[in-house]
């Protein structure tokens, strides 16, 4: 088994745009879900209106400034939407709703009868070829071996890792302000936030948009990773995978999202490197299509093992742990 | 070969079918397009080997060849092949490897006067194996024809296409009832439901194949599956929940260890059971339909409509007249007053996860007879159960049955005006519109929020 190249894998998808998208994603779930205490099931459905919203822009001409606005504006839009009857519901009823939601716009997205607009289940291309244009980053691979990135994807990863520095600084400063301090309180003691006069409902609704418009960025920065967006990366499971990276980096932490994203793409791409050498062509009951699911499954135990064993994750405090015990 | 024909339609319909209790095309049903005659055969034209996908483009009575439409393949939104139909109508694109695809016709390259059949897709998903070619229909009709000729009525569209939702509605409300019955228990909503679905039926069918299984008839194998997801079910309680509530992790956890759960299984079935769909041995063919008035059916979904609504009936018997029934009604109820009454309700939420695991098993092995097994066929109906849980109201049994026969019969008409691909979006609409209007369901109490 070659253990070199596995880890190299790791290092390189550690770094690489799926772990910039998660590591958005993640933190504007953990607006939702770690700081509020919002039940957001269909936290992807944000980043899919922001990538569709960028796309469909810049297929209809519009620059990609403009789209990039476009996305955003509608990823707050559907926030509100979705936030301002649903919040005032029970978590497991938010749960239902805005996991539903989130189908509900991807199948219609996925829809062949809107494949004028949106491509249908072929999706979108074109959607980034203004932001590699003004990529200063000299044509060429950059890097060593199999750890290496044309010029394309490094200008995304610097820029997608620069947005989640700034992002990480933004929610340090917000847990900080007045704002967040109110929030966690509404999370510990709803009735009693409100018995001081507080509008609960207010706060809930712009936290959940806020996340809403993080979750639109990390739809766009996806978008740039292949240059297009298509709805089969916009599924449920990509939202549990957030969940995963939420709980894995620390609930309610500052770094925990990025953090999180870092360690389950090291150890998933190291992972899925050692399964597809070890199986190869077949073991026992796996064969070379299992390495995939037997990824999932992994994500899936470390899901219920974290919050049974770990409930505050890498970073977070046990005596804030927002969840678990 | 009319009977490879009918195989090709019906393996297509049930994989094209984004719920597993999708309308499978009648035999008399309006194909006018389907060559019942001309079917493309499973060997491939132009000395393909590798698999493939085929289809042939004609419309009309005569069913006259189209050519010079274009349609293309592709995977996780990839595109793989693209080719354009002949003289005689047919293409062939070949593809990688077995898996699933997405077959779409350009309807812009359709000629005038021709266009997809009024509620049929232009895009197919089909599921290709290793081997072989898979043939795809896509209906097409000649404009206006549609209207005239030999096709059923719009009214017995209708009826038949209601006849289908109920089925499909007692189904899931057999799943339902359980998911209901374990949030009035325990406040935990189950994300894990649709793998005890697809346990059943998965169980079901290892008992039940011939190959690769025991051989068992199915009623006998699904005697085994129903009881093997009871089991299943009390393995949740004892393994996983149960020691949860005594570490006392909130409910909102609890729901976030269930979606963990739920992932792990569906993979683990994936990996276990295999990606491709498959068949109990006996029902699997098409067999003479039944006629009920207007409305034909084939006799498995008349059995399962008939065993699926008596099953609902026992339940509701159940719980209101046997003294275990009221038990758990009365944990459901007010859990402490339950207890100062002395009933052990660690014992009624363990008989509560039994009754929801045989149930779940049930529908799931409807499922599976009246469609295909398949590793995430409980991923795919899990959101349509929900609906049905929350339209009737969470925790009311009853309404969880009637709650599934709406979604079932709303989502099922649908399917006369929209695409088949939209029938989930008018599920999950309207189970966002009664959450909106009325967040306690048809049947639910208005409750304090906690």
């Amino acid at each position: 088994m070659n253990l070199g190249a596995a880890l190299v894998d790791g290092l390189r998808d550690m770094v690489a745009v799926p772990s910039v998208v998660y590591a958005l994603g993640a933190i504007g779930l953990n607006i939702q879900f770690g700081f509020a205490g919002l039940l957001n099931f269909g936290s992807v459905a944000s980043g899919l209106v922001g990538a569709y919203g960028a796309s469909i822009a810049v297929d209809q001409g519009l620059p990609l400034w403009v789209g990039v606005i476009i996305g955003l504006a509608a990823a707050a839009l559907l926030g509100l939407l979705l936030g301002l009857p649903t919040l005032r519901l029970r978590a497991d009823y938010l749960a239902i709703a805005t996991i539903s939601a989130a189908e509900i716009i991807r199948v219609i997205v996925n829809s062949a009868r809107l494949q004028d607009v949106t491509g249908g289940p072929i999706g979108l291309t074109g959607g980034a070829d203004d932001f590699f244009a003004v990529n200063p980053i000299p044509e060429g691979r950059y890097g060593w071996g199999s750890f290496s990135f044309n010029q394309n994807t490094l200008w995304t990863i610097l820029v997608g890792w620069t947005i989640v520095i700034v992002l990480c600084l933004f929610v340090w400063g917000l847990a900080r302000s007045p704002w967040g301090r109110l929030l966690k309180a509404v999370r510990e003691d709803e009735d009693a936030a409100r018995s001081l006069g507080k509008n609960v409902f207010k706060l809930k609704l712009q936290a959940f948009v806020l996340g809403s418009v993080i979750g639109g960025i990390a739809g766009i920065i996806f978008m740039f990773d292949g240059g297009f967006v298509k709805p089969d990366f916009f599924v449920s499971q990509t939202t549990f995978n957030w969940y995963l990276v939420v709980i894995l980096g620390g609930v309610a932490t500052v770094l925990g999202p990025p953090v999180g994203a870092i360690v389950y793409w090291f150890v998933i791409s190291v992972l899925n490197s050692v399964l597809t050498q070890v199986i190869g062509d077949g073991w026992w009951i796996f064969d070379t299509t299992d390495t995939g699911a037997i990824r999932y499954v992994l994500v899936g135990l470390t899901i219920v093992l974290l919050l049974v064993f770990r409930p505050q994750g890498l970073l977070g405090d046990k005596d804030e742990a927002v969840i678990g015990e | 070969m009319v009977l490879v024909a009918l195989l090709a339609l019906v393996a297509s319909a049930s994989l094209l079918s984004s719920l597993a209790g999708a309308q499978e095309p009648n035999p008399t049903a309006p194909t006018t397009t389907a060559p019942t005659t001309t079917a493309p055969t499973t060997t491939a034209p132009g000395g393909v080997t590798g698999p493939a996908i085929t289809t042939t483009l004609t419309a009309g009575k005569g069913g006259e060849p189209i050519e010079g439409v274009v349609v293309t393949v592709s995977r996780d939104g990839e595109q793989i092949g693209r080719a354009t139909s002949g003289p005689d109508g047919t293409l062939t694109i070949p593809v990688p490897e077995s898996g699933q695809y997405q077959v779409t016709l350009d309807k812009k390259s359709l000629p005038d006067g021709v266009e997809v059949q009024k509620g049929a897709p232009s895009t197919l998903t089909p599921f290709v194996q290793a081997s072989g070619s898979l043939p795809v229909v896509f209906r097409l009709t000649e404009a206006g024809q549609a209207d005239s000729g030999g096709g059923p009525s719009d009214v017995e569209r209708l009826t038949s296409l209601a006849a289908s939702g109920i089925r499909f509605g007692l189904v899931i409300a057999l799943a339902a009832v359980g998911l209901s019955l374990i949030f009035g228990t325990t406040g935990l909503t189950n994300f894990a439901h649709g793998e005890l679905i697809a346990f059943g039926a998965i169980v079901t069918w290892y008992l039940n194949a011939p190959n690769g299984g025991l051989g068992l008839p199915l009623l006998v194998a699904a005697v085994g599956g129903i009881l093997a997801s009871g089991l299943f079910g009390a393995s949740f309680e004892l393994g996983v929940y149960r020691p949860l509530r005594r570490r006392g992790m909130p409910v909102v956890s609890q729901m976030v260890v269930s979606i963990g759960l739920a992932f792990a299984l569906r993979y683990l079935f994936s990996i276990v059971f295999g990606q491709s769909p498959q068949q109990y041995a006996q029902y699997a063919a098409q067999s003479p339909t039944v006629s009920l008035g207007p409305v034909s059916l084939r006799p498995k979904d008349l059995v399962i409509t008939a065993v699926a609504f008596a099953c609902l009936i026992a339940i509701g018997l159940f719980l209101q007249r046997a003294r275990l029934g009221t038990a758990i009604r009365a944990v459901s109820d007010n859990r402490d007053l339950s207890i100062a009454s002395g009933i052990d309700d660690q014992r009624v939420i363990l008989i509560v996860w039994v009754v929801a695991g045989a149930l779940a098993g049930l529908s799931g092995i409807m499922l599976a007879s009246s469609d295909s097994t398949s590793w995430n066929m409980g991923q795919r109906v899990l959101l349509v159960t929900f609906a049905a849980v929350v339209l009737g109201g969470l925790g009311t049994t009853f309404g969880a049955m009637v709650g599934g026969l709406v979604v079932g019969i709303v989502s099922d008409l649908s399917t006369f005006w929209l695409d088949a691909d939209l029938k989930i979006v008018v599920a999950l609409a309207t189970l966002v519109v009664v959450l909106l209007i009325r967040p306690q369901g048809i049947f639910g109490v208005r409750t304090r929020t906690a």
